[in-house]
């Protein structure tokens, strides 16, 4: 059965204990992985395509490998026949394979004995390219005489939602408002680089890297190299934040590459150029969209259309875009999406895939329908937008591993599905909650002066208003499962194994107190190993805001199996054989749930026990999920809704923002600290977005102009009101640890729109993000 | 990848021109770094000798001297900005200053060094030449004193010669009614500018302005001077110099304007907000010379 009920009062869990490496972090003792060595271990350097397209006619590198220092160099015929697939879909392809699909794409590696070493050797390789039509724009990409980036051709297959009918939207619709816009795509921008250091030795392949998906990695060195998993040893080291940038990356195969072929441990650093204009970026994606509304406020019609571009590697089919189900109360929807391959630098998903892009534009859509109709932008949500036990809207087609969804479920036996909520309905929480609440504190009402009118004006100063809604998945099975193991020492103490990384989300200090919770102990009895593939389980890594809810879910499962286990033993052994479930563990003791009993036990003094005088043929206690979970996309969601302030200058076009109130239901709230760091980097993600980020490309060869941050601009927290609020609303989810859901992602969707549309309050002109000072002007000149 | 780099530590003035004259171009002098480490990273510069101008003394200072402001070329950014209260004419750099970098980028980052570096964009080189400064530079033949606006030649390109150092930054004639305003427009609080524009205003005992100075940023390869707005301003009230007169010289500052596009901002965006930050930094004179600053 997958649903756990809550227990009465909640010791560790809900508590705002600091992240458990806060102080690793501040002293700088933390090691991420540009920072980490292996003893003789030598260092790489990628040699990267100038061109966009280009197949390798030939490729010298004898002067390279005659360089005093070198000590290989590998190029596409070192490189195995063999594709793998990077975690969703970010990368399909070989290592190498011959063909230079963008400015900055891999073509060869060097190692040599120093870094610099390595580096003059790129420059003594010789390629020549026979040099191939390249095509850098996303419309032009569709078309069937575009060039072709990849074997399987550009256009990757239409994923599709579709609900009602929308002729019959059109006709119940009063009013119809259209739009189109080009989204730029977004760099991770992450702040720290990353390394990857390799160690092919005999049959054993040892990789250390930053990585947010170390089970994926393990999977992707595994299918590159044609190589068993058991032969493959990840250890997955913290990264800065990461978005989604750190996965499974190609040049960490570049590096395995490399350490089969010298059999040393190599160590490829990347400089923050290569970081931000060489692995991935956001799509850059174009939503089309009609959506049409009736007299009384109700949505009649969504009919979008999207396109996204994957770069060179990417093979995305959609970008999972949940906004559908935000705006799930429309009669009539049909959202299209479309993948396209360019020859522009890869991309994947990152923080809000989809629901920050087509989100952004179905909220736009949307206000433009409440103002048709005079609605204010809360009630219109709050009209509009999905309830809990309603049904969902982005489900049926979707892949699972055995199938279609539907398909899935429908197999299941009644047993396997007990308890389950309603599949492809939502479980619970909504933005309803978020809105009420929000508005109330942010005194939205009073505030409100009308659609395009600003809160005040004081000389080229305009203030407006603005909310905006996000919602994002749980996690989302089809990448595969879930999963983590709790081992109970001999004195009581836990280690839990949870493949999640580390990327700054908090998860090791979250996964811990759900096993510290579960199984009755304090936090600091707990450890956790969120990194090393050799001990932990399988596992889809920390992506699509997964972790807290479905690894967390595994890793209350298993601490109830240890703590089955423990019990059972326990019942015989000191509770004269009573039923084990009328036992608990609390604070570190076995008792009767009795309060009358007395009989108690250490849990330290029964493991101490249970290792030397052999109460059962085992040493530790090793628990593991013993229950099927419900596929969490079928029901499960995170809300957020959003108020903020702006001030625009009408004659520079600057904006500031103000004010910000974030509300977030992510169910129970694990841990106050972490989850208000996720809302408030989530959202100033957002505001990036639509403030300042964009990747510009340069238009004859497609290579990334801004790849630093002189020119990328980031929000700074100095650019963010540092007394922005958060608060929560704790809808606690059925299914999830404790009542708990996902987090990382809903709350970028939302702060684009709500910043958006304050600006629209503020000048009476809607602009396209990114509004830079000057594209403010511009929408303002265009008026 | 960047060379190695032999480290000088010059104690004097005398011996850091004598260093920089034997080492040539081989050489570059250090300042706060906050520029040149960056570009000798990016292999953009490079050097075998590196002369720490840190450890010479008298370089960074900021005072008044009779009627002159002097800033020493080693006084940072913080210093600036620490200053606020010296004087008008600091209160206004002080300002400018806070506008740059972040506080710890400032607590290094030198005057000299901004100035040297001649980035268009620099900010303090549109409130300097507004205000009339003037480049004081030590070579192995002795000491030279020009307007700052001769200083710079080209974009990165400075007018000082082999064996020249810049030691301070001299603003005459700074007493009575004065006042300066620096104006810009960037992206996210740390950025480089846009487009910027200073004005400087002095008042004679009557109330009518007998000096003044517009200085644009970040539209041509150099610092400008809008001396038509200058012409303009000069022998206005206060009152008439907010009233239609801010606005004629912000056409000026547009037909001086020299604006190029580039991943920033488009020629058209900065042309336009020349005239904008131009009337903005008069009126921002004219409301500090009226006690509403
Ligand atoms: C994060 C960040 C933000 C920044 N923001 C801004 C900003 O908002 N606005 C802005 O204008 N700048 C900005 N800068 C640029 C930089 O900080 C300034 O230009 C700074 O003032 C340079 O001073 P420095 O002492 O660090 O110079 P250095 O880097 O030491 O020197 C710069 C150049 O000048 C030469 N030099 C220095 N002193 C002398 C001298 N006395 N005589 C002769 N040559 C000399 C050096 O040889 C070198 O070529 C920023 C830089 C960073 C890193």
């Amino acid at each position: 059965m997958g649903v756990h009920h809550m227990p009465k009062k909640l010791k560790v869990v809900g508590k705002d204990v600091p992240v458990l490496d806060a102080r690793e972090k501040v002293t700088g003792a933390l090691e991420y992985g540009v920072d980490y060595a292996v003893p003789k271990m030598v260092h790489g350097k990628i040699l990267r395509s100038t061109i966009p397209h280009g197949r390798i006619k030939s490729i010298d590198s004898s002067k390279a490998e005659a360089l005093p220092g070198v000590l290989g160099v590998v190029t596409h015929e070192d490189s195995p026949d063999l594709d793998w697939i990077g975690v969703w879909d970010n990368y399909r392809g070989k290592v190498l394979d011959g063909i230079a699909r963008f400015v900055g794409d891999e073509v060869a590696a060097v190692a040599a004995t120093t870094e610099k070493i390595a580096e003059q050797a790129l420059a003594l390789i010789e390629v020549e390219y026979e040099v191939l039509p390249a095509v850098l724009d996303v419309r032009k990409a569709l078309l069937d005489d575009a060039p072709q980036v990849r074997e399987e051709g550009n256009v990757r297959d239409e994923y599709r939602v579709v609900w009602g009918d929308g002729k019959t939207g059109e006709d119940e619709s009063d009013h119809i408002v259209e739009l189109e816009i080009q989204f730029k795509a977004q760099n991770y921008a992450g702040i720290g680089r990353n390394a990857c250091i390799c160690d092919w030795n005999g049959e054993k392949v040892t990789m250390w890297t930053s990585s947010q998906t170390p089970s994926e990695l393990q999977s992707g060195i595994h299918q590159a190299f044609g190589i068993p998993m058991s032969s493959v040893r990840v250890v997955a080291l913290p990264s800065g934040c990461s978005f989604g940038l750190w996965w499974s990356n190609n040049f960490m195969m570049l590096t395995a590459m490399l350490a089969k072929k010298i059999r040393k441990p190599v160590k490829i650093e990347l400089t923050s150029q290569e970081c931000m204009a060489a692995v991935k970026r956001r799509h850059i994606e174009i939503t089309t969209g009609r959506m049409g509304v009736s007299n009384d406020g109700q949505i009649t019609l969504a009919d979008f259309s999207h396109l996204m571009d994957n770069g060179a590697y990417g093979f995305k089919t959609d970008v999972y875009f949940f906004c559908c189900d935000l705006w799930g109360g429309a009669k009539n929807g049909d959202y299209r999406v479309r993948g396209v391959s360019t020859n522009l630098v890869t991309s994947g998903c990152m923080r809000a895939v989809g629901d920050i892009t087509m989100g952004l534009a179905v909220e736009r859509l949307a206000d433009m329908c409440a103002e048709k109709v005079n609605i204010d932008p809360v009630d219109f949500r709050m009209k509009n937008q999905i309830k809990s036990g309603q049904q969902l809207r982005m489900q049926e087609p979707r892949q699972h591993m055995k199938g279609t969804l539907t398909e899935y479920v429908d197999k299941l036996t009644d047993v396997q599905k007990e308890g389950w909520p309603e599949m492809f309905h939502l479980s619970s929480g909504s933005t309803h909650e978020l809105l009420r609440q929000g508005a109330e504190k942010f005194r939205f009402k009073e505030r409100w002066k009308g659609w395009g009118k600003p809160s005040s004006v004081n000389g080229s100063k305009h203030r407006g208003i603005g909310v905006g809604t996000g919602a994002h998945c749980c996690g989302v099975e089809f990448g595969g499962n879930t999963s983590s193991v709790v081992r109970v020492n001999h004195d009581g103490s836990v280690n839990v194994f949870s493949s999640c990384g580390r990327q700054g989300q908090g998860s090791e200090t979250t996964l811990s107190q759900v096993a510290a919770e579960e199984l009755g102990v304090s936090l600091d009895m707990v450890n956790i190993v969120t990194g090393d593939t050799d001990a932990m389980p399988w596992s889809s890594g920390s992506s699509a805001s997964t972790t807290m809810f479905r690894t967390g879910w595994a890793t209350r499962a298993a601490a109830k199996d240890a703590k089955k286990q423990i019990l059972r033993i326990a019942a015989i052994e000191y509770f004269d054989s009573d039923d084990p479930e009328t036992l608990d563990i609390q604070d570190g003791i076995i008792r009767s749930q009795n309060p009358e009993d007395n009989r108690n036990v250490s849990l330290e003094e029964m493991m101490n026990v249970l290792c030397s005088d052999s109460l059962a043929q085992t040493t530790v206690i090793t628990g593991r999920p013993d229950e099927v979970m419900p596929p969490t996309i079928a029901f499960a969601r995170q809300w957020a809704a959003q108020f903020t302030e702006v001030e625009v200058d009408v004659e520079t076009g600057e904006i500031r923002i103000l004010e910000f109130l974030a509300g977030q239901d992510s169910g129970t709230v694990v841990n106050p600290k972490v989850l208000k760091n996720q809302v408030i980097g989530g959202a100033i993600c957002g505001a990036g977005f639509a403030l300042y980020e964009g990747i510009e490309f340069d238009e004859n060869d497609g290579r990334v102009l801004n790849d630093g941050l002189l020119d990328y601009k980031l929000l700074r927290t100095g650019d963010f009101p540092s007394d922005a609020e958060v608060f929560f609303v704790e809808s606690p989810d059925p299914v999830g640890p404790f009542g708990a859901r996902g987090a990382g992602e809903s709350p970028a969707a939302a702060a684009a729109p709500a910043i958006c549309q304050a600006v629209y309050n503020a000048i009476g002109v809607w602009v396209d993000v990114p509004m830079t000072p000057e594209a403010v002007i511009r929408a303002l000149n265009e008026r | 990848m960047a060379n190695n780099f032999e480290y000088l530590r010059p104690t004097t003035m005398g011996e850091a021109v004598d260093m920089k004259s034997s080492h040539g171009a081989r050489a570059q002098f250090w300042a706060g770094g906050t520029d040149m480490m960056l570009q000798w990273k990016a292999g953009i510069t490079d050097f075998d000798y590196c002369i720490d101008l840190t450890y010479v003394p008298d370089l960074d200072q900021i005072a008044l001297d009779g009627d002159q402001l002097r800033i020493g070329a080693m006084a940072t950014l913080d210093d600036l900005d620490l200053q606020s209260g010296l004087h008008p004419l600091t209160e206004a750099l002080g300002e400018t200053a806070r506008m740059m970098c972040t506080k710890q980028t400032r607590t290094l980052a030198t005057i000299g060094g901004n100035l040297c570096n001649a980035s268009p964009s620099a900010d303090l080189s549109p409130p300097l030449a507004a205000m009339g400064a003037q480049a004081r530079i030590l070579g192995p033949d002795g000491e030279r004193t020009i307007p700052l606006t001769e200083f710079f030649t080209g974009v990165r390109k400075t007018a000082l010669a082999d064996g020249e150092m810049l030691t301070e930054i001299v603003v005459p004639d700074v007493g009575g009614d004065v006042a300066a305003s620096y104006n810009r427009v960037a992206r996210t609080v740390v950025d480089i500018a846009l487009v910027s524009s200073a004005a400087f205003i002095k008042l004679d005992s009557s109330g009518k302005i007998t000096k003044a100075g517009v200085a644009l940023g970040a539209v041509a390869p150099t610092v400008v001077r809008v001396n038509k707005a200058e012409d303009l301003l000069i022998g206005c009230s206060l009152k008439e110099a907010a009233n239609g007169v801010a606005n004629k010289a912000g056409e000026h500052a547009i037909a001086t304007a020299n604006a190029i596009t580039d991943i920033r901002a488009s020629k058209e965006y900065r042309t336009d907000m020349t005239s904008v930050l131009t009337q903005r930094a008069i009126g921002r004179c004219v409301a500090i010379l009226e006690g509403n600053g």
